[in-house]
């Protein structure tokens, strides 16, 4: 393994200045995080409708776990052979580091000249541009944590939606009293609870402090972000959270709250799909994270980025690949998505019949609240990664907030 | 016959280390030549010395990682090459127990990730059914969070591991025993030895061969150990089951350091090569009559 360890390395070193998507055949290669089974239907339904206007075309997608995707599918992909033509990214950082590697085409004329200039508000290009390039063809705007909740738990004990931190822990008493968890967390990767304590973070520090400690511009280990972690560690003393949230997934999460193991969930918008499929009868609503009392930030912020499909620069198939996205991004596929529980940014899904609880998070994105970057996707990983273990850490009760945040900071200035 | 010229030979082993060089020497020498760069997999990579085999020194996550590797290589030499022994030592003294031979055998065929996937169910602490068999029996405050406690999420890994794997080691223990000369097991057997004695001084000294060779497949595959750390715990929590090889595929794929990444695959290689030198030095200075 060693031996192979150090081959695939090898392999990857070598294949690293290659990732040229210049293969002669016609097939568009997408690659993406899973889109779950009711995705994957409208995922097949614009594949076919391309592939009836363009007969001699394929399209194949290259489909992986979400977070093996995010992490090293996607780096993978690209750096490998038959690289994809397009693939599956998050505004912000990640998009315009693409842009910087030469693997993210400059869309600005080529949404000019097709028909995706009317099929869009010319604001939703906006996010995922980058020093006024255009990278990025939306398909969403996902809110990436608010609190779901068990409507009938929370009826069944009397607790009203909090708004804010306060209420909420009170709430929690009431639920932890009548032996249930209040959050359910699905940590193994980090992410979760980094995005719904990263949120809180923001809302503590305020959004600029955050910006900064995430950029390195200050150090994780400042004392505002110190005193921020011991409202965590606060929810690991009085057993707020599961008590497994470190060693299951964000899906076992979602099946401990569909299965009432939690009166709580915080995760993004995405879990409407997925209650769509998994628990289409649970009585679900949300809210978003409510007002931290003496917070330096805004309290109607909103953890959100923008999703969508890049276009490889080094594709050699870029007009065909605007071509599927037409088909893509059209009227009857949108209505599709809509159905599906999705809420694409077309002109078309704005005046659809979208999902409520969808509706909802969409005006909660256009609320005029500060938007948020979250941790994993709005910055650099490796920063990402040092504050989400932190969290982790003290969320579990393994460390102090001081010593998580001193080991954060010294694993960033050591990288 | 002669061949024509002095060169023929080596044209036939040109198409060997054609691939050879293809598949092994040239990315090996890539990854030796990039652990000595700062590179993200992109652009130029920048060389900067030993510094990466430095920071590696340093590392506190790469350091622990191995001592948690070797503690895994103890546990599974305990359970896969011990409890396989054993397994076998039973299965060949008694009759009619083949079935439990193939039984024993069959985790060995699972793809390692469909067993991590399994055992991950087994071990969920909400509703895996461990904690529920737990619960049932009558013994819930024994009931633990298996995969989510630094206390016990190693070990968790070692029993999936010594599942797996013991019935591997079964089968050439088997075969082995299988071999012995009856009339040996026999003699003892008249002189007065009972069947474990048999066991543990005549037959196991006689495959000394077999667990010798066991034991360094176990060692090094163990510390070579990836699939079942990735799946089942990814190095969590907070890295107390981080091994060499989550840690370098962190490095490299995730944090896209491909020049420390290196610097840790090489390492690692020597670490096993070095176990692997060590190994076969002590074994040859002990060498016995096989059988």
């Amino acid at each position: 393994m060693a031996i192979l360890a150090a081959t695939l390395l090898g392999v990857t070193a070598l294949s690293g200045c290659g990732g040229d998507s210049g293969a002669s055949d016609k097939i568009i290669r997408i690659g993406m995080a899973t889109p779950g089974e009711a995705g994957q239907k409208v995922w097949d339904a614009a594949i076919a409708k391309f592939k009836a206007a363009n007969p001699d075309w394929d399209v194949e997608l290259f489909i992986q776990d979400d977070d093996i995707y995010q992490t090293v599918g996607l780096q993978n992909l690209l750096t490998g052979g038959n690289p994809p033509d397009a693939y599956f990214e998050w505004a912000g950082a990640r998009t315009a580091q693409r842009e910087k590697d030469g693997y993210a085409a400059d869309l600005n004329d080529l949404i000019a000249n097709s028909t995706l200039k009317d099929l869009f508000p010319e604001s939703a290009f906006n996010s995922g541009r980058s020093n006024g390039k255009a990278l990025l063809l939306p398909t969403g705007s996902d809110v990436t944590n608010v609190m779901w909740y068990d409507k009938d738990i929370f009826g069944k004990l009397g607790i009203n939606v909090p708004t804010t931190w306060d209420e909420l822990m009170a709430a929690c008493a009431k639920i932890k009293a009548a032996k249930q968890n209040c959050f359910s967390i699905g940590n193994k990767d980090f992410w979760v609870a980094g995005n719904f304590f990263g949120h809180l973070y923001s809302r503590i520090v305020g959004e600029e402090s955050y910006h900064k400690i995430m950029t390195k511009e200050m150090p994780m280990n400042s004392p505002e972000l110190v005193k921020a972690y011991g409202v965590v560690a606060d929810l690991h003393k009085n057993g707020y959270i599961n008590a497994s949230a470190n060693s299951i997934a964000d899906n076992e999460g979602y099946t401990l709250f569909f299965k009432n193991g939690a009166a709580m969930l915080p995760i993004g918008s995405w879990l409407v799909s997925i209650a769509k499929e998994e628990a289409p009868t649970k009585n679900i609503d949300w809210f978003n994270l409510p007002a931290f009392a003496g917070g330096a930030g805004d309290q109607n912020s909103v953890l959100g980025v923008t999703t969508g499909y890049v276009i490889n620069a080094k594709s050699k198939k870029i007009n065909q690949v605007i071509k599927f996205f037409e088909a893509f991004f059209s009227e009857e596929i949108t209505a599709a998505w809509v159905k599906e529980g999705s809420a694409p940014l077309t002109k078309a899904a704005a005046s659809g019949d979208l999902n409520p609880l969808q509706k909802k998070l969409v005006d909660l994105m256009t609320s005029g609240g500060t938007i948020v970057a979250p941790p994993d996707t709005g910055y650099d990983l490796k920063v990402a990664d040092a504050l989400n273990v932190a969290t982790a850490e003290v969320m579990g009760g393994a460390k102090t907030p001081q010593q998580a945040l001193d080991d954060a900071q010294a694993k960033i200035a050591n990288s | 016959m002669r061949p024509n010229t002095r060169w023929t030979p080596f044209f036939f082993i040109l198409p060997a280390l054609f691939i050879y060089s293809f598949t092994v020497l040239i990315p090996l020498i890539g990854t030796i030549g990039s652990s000595f760069t700062k590179w993200n997999g992109y652009g130029s990579p920048e060389l900067v010395g030993f510094k990466n085999y430095i920071r590696a020194l340093q590392d506190s996550i790469f350091l622990n990682s191995f001592k948690h590797v070797f503690i895994y290589v103890l546990a599974t030499i305990l359970l896969e090459v011990v409890i396989g022994l054993v397994l076998a030592g039973i299965l060949t003294s008694r009759k009619g127990i083949e079935a439990y031979r193939i039984a024993l055998f069959v985790p060995v065929l699972l793809p390692m990730v469909i067993v991590a996937v399994l055992w991950r169910f087994i071990f969920n602490a909400d509703f895996g059914l461990l904690n529920g068999a737990l619960e049932q029996i009558g013994f819930p405050q024994f009931q633990q969070i298996w995969l989510g406690d630094s206390r016990f999420a190693l070990a968790a890994i070692c029993i999936v591991s010594g599942w797996v794997y013991a019935g591997f080691y079964l089968a050439i223990f088997y075969a082995g025993l299988q071999r012995l000369p009856r009339e040996v097991i026999e003699s003892a057997a008249l002189d007065g030895a009972k069947q474990n004695t048999i066991f543990w001084k005549i037959k196991v000294p006689m495959i000394r061969r077999l667990w010798e060779v066991a034991v360094l497949i176990c060692t090094t595959g163990g510390i070579q150990g990836f699939d079942l750390f990735y799946v089942m715990t990814n190095g969590g929590p907070y890295y107390a089951t981080e091994v060499p090889t989550t840690h370098m595929v962190r490095m490299v794929f995730r944090d896209q350091e491909i020049g420390y990444g290196s610097a840790l695959a090489v390492l690692l290689t020597l670490t096993v090569l070095t176990i692997g030198l060590i190994y076969s030095k002590v074994r040859k200075k002990s060498e016995q009559v096989e059988y």
